[in-house]
């Protein structure tokens, strides 16, 4: 188990999310960034899906109460355990009542944990993801509080007398490369842009808003013009979805957006470019690409192919550890 | 992947909609994740991954879930689900609970009871629910207390029974929002601790009946 001896900005427990219940309005919540969960899962010999701890600057400081195999991944906030550097992207021993802690924010806006085995929480409707506007799921619902506790789902197969960095990392160059630049497809109502306004979105940089949270990512720029009048019958939206505001004001919907909204979806930005905005910071550039669906596709299909590649390294690894018991 | 039937409430269109839901929710087709019906459209969440891997196809993952929404769309009618029997729900409209009631009256130039009167004499229709979850959006309030929303949205409690355009809501938990309060509901709309959280559902018809200060607050304790 671990234990919570410090409380951080935003520490929540989140996995892929939960779907199947949107026709009700309870709405995904789920990870930011997908791709850094399931390298820490991976790294860490999980499936990719597995629960993680998502956390935010400044970030919670963890005892683990017992041995574990542990990864980190995303954000690099300056991790340390007991003094020595923690390293994101490799697999950690940890030994028990060690203490992980964040230093500093050096890049990236979120960091995640994961522990082999994953973490004991009881899922509701089929998900431990952390619905914080309806207090459910998680820990209680809520972010991480000053001792709260965590439970493994097993023991460590590797118990550790000491903290040991393994010596293989995951390279994460693909997912994150080209920062600034976004890919994204015209949505239901791109055709309700101006001209102008279509062309400005096309060829003017955005930048990343500072009230940007895990609901939605904001875009600051030159103000964007509807020509229609009409108002829009609320619809579906989904992550990644790029609203028009009334105030001319674009936005991207990130991981605990609602399941509707009536806004002017002018685009949506493609799934494999989410990590990225997950971890893009409040003043970063923004420029918008536009790309046709398939490419969307194939370069989501692409960057999951390398991460059942790494998976399946990363677990050839473990076993040439050695387990106990 | 959505499918839309254009930019309009329409309970015929709402009906087919929710029928589909109800089709493919109990008939998924392979990679299927959640179905987001709304007023007049609905739309599949698919896992492009899973499909990608399982699937042989020769197109693109979209296209191939294109085809198997088609496929069944012909099939599939609307049926009158006598299940749906109208839910009767409380509302309190004391403006003690802190409602918008006076305002409403000032911008209608209607008193307060003759609000009320409209408020609770209409039957409505639930098209559908998001926003937050539980909330259900209901319709259509008669034209003489249709209102914008609020210029300046506030903090909404849980239980808050409002209205915006045609439409009525309930707020199922504390909230920001920009609908007019109307009055409150000692009913939870949303408990997550319920094997079915939502109170109310897509395609049921709604009425209310005003409960008096008192009554609400022995319901509410």
């Amino acid at each position: 188990m671990l234990h919570i001896i410090k409380s951080g900005l935003l520490d929540t427990l989140q996995d892929a999310g939960r779907f199947g219940f949107a026709s009700q309005g309870i709405n995904t919540n789920g990870v930011m960034d997908s791709y850094a969960m399931q390298v820490a899962n991976a790294l860490a010999g999980n499936d990719l899906g597995e629960a993680v701890i998502e956390m935010h600057f400044p970030a919670a400081a963890i005892r683990f109460e017992e041995t574990v195999l542990m990864a980190l991944s995303g954000a690099d906030f300056g991790a340390i355990i007991d003094d020595v550097a923690i390293p994101v992207n490799k697999p950690v021993q940890v030994p028990k009542n060690a203490v992980l802690s964040f230093t500093k924010k050096i890049s990236g806006s979120r960091v995640y944990l994961a522990v082999h085995g994953g973490f004991a929480v009881k899922p509701w409707l089929g998900s431990v993801s952390t619905n914080l506007v309806a207090a459910t799921g998680g820990v209680n619902g809520h972010p991480f509080l000053k001792d709260d506790t965590i439970p493994f789902i097993k023991k460590s197969p590797w118990p550790a007398e000491r903290l040991t960095v393994l010596p293989w990392k995951a390279d994460t160059t693909s997912a994150y490369m080209d920062a600034h630049y976004f890919y994204f497809i015209k949505g239901p109502e791109w055709d309700w842009l101006s001209p102008e306004s279509q062309h400005l979105l096309l060829q003017e940089p955005f930048s990343i808003g500072r009230q940007s949270d895990r609901m939605a990512i904001r875009l600051l720029g030159e103000k964007l013009v509807s020509v229609k009048n009409e108002e829009l019958v609320s619809g579906a939206v989904t992550t990644g979805t790029m609203q028009l505001l009334p105030s001319g004001e674009a936005l991207v919907l990130m991981a605990d957006h609602q399941t509707t909204g009536g806004y002017p979806r002018i685009g949506t930005i493609i799934t494999a470019h989410l990590p990225k905005l997950a971890q893009a910071e409040a003043g970063d550039y923004v420029h918008l690409l536009h790309v046709e669906l398939h490419t969307a596709e194939e370069l989501l299909l692409d960057l999951q192919d390398e991460l059942k590649i790494l998976q399946a390294a990363c677990r050839f690894k473990l076993d040439g550890l050695g387990r106990v018991g | 992947m959505l499918l839309s039937f254009g930019n309009v409430i329409n309970r015929e269109f709402n009906q087919e909609i929710i029928a589909i839901t109800k089709h493919f929710s109990t008939h998924p087709f392979f990679g299927l994740l959640d179905i987001v019906p709304a007023y007049s459209s609905i739309t599949f969440c698919f896992d492009p991954y899973a499909i990608h891997r399982s699937i042989h196809r020769t197109t693109t993952v979209f296209d191939w879930v294109r085809q198997q929404v088609a496929e069944h769309l012909p099939v599939i009618k609307p049926v009158a689900d006598h299940s749906n029997k109208r839910v009767e729900i409380p509302v309190c409209y004391s403006t003690e609970l802190n409602n918008d009631l006076l305002a409403i009256s000032s911008t209608t130039g209607l008193s307060a009871a003759e609000i009320v009167h409209l408020h609770s004499s209409g039957t409505y229709y639930v098209y559908m629910l998001g926003f937050l979850p539980g909330f259900a959006y209901m319709g259509e309030v008669v034209a003489t207390i249709e209102l914008p929303r609020k210029a300046n949205p506030g903090k909404v409690k849980a239980g808050s029974v409002a209205i915006a355009g045609k439409q009525t809501g309930i707020y199922p938990l504390d909230s920001f929002g920009g609908w007019n309060v109307l009055g409150h509901t000692p009913i939870k709309m949303f408990n997550s601790l319920n094997q079915d959280p939502c109170y109310l559902k897509a395609g049921q018809e709604v009425k209310f009946y005003e409960i008096g200060l008192p009554e609400y607050r022995q319901l509410t304790t």
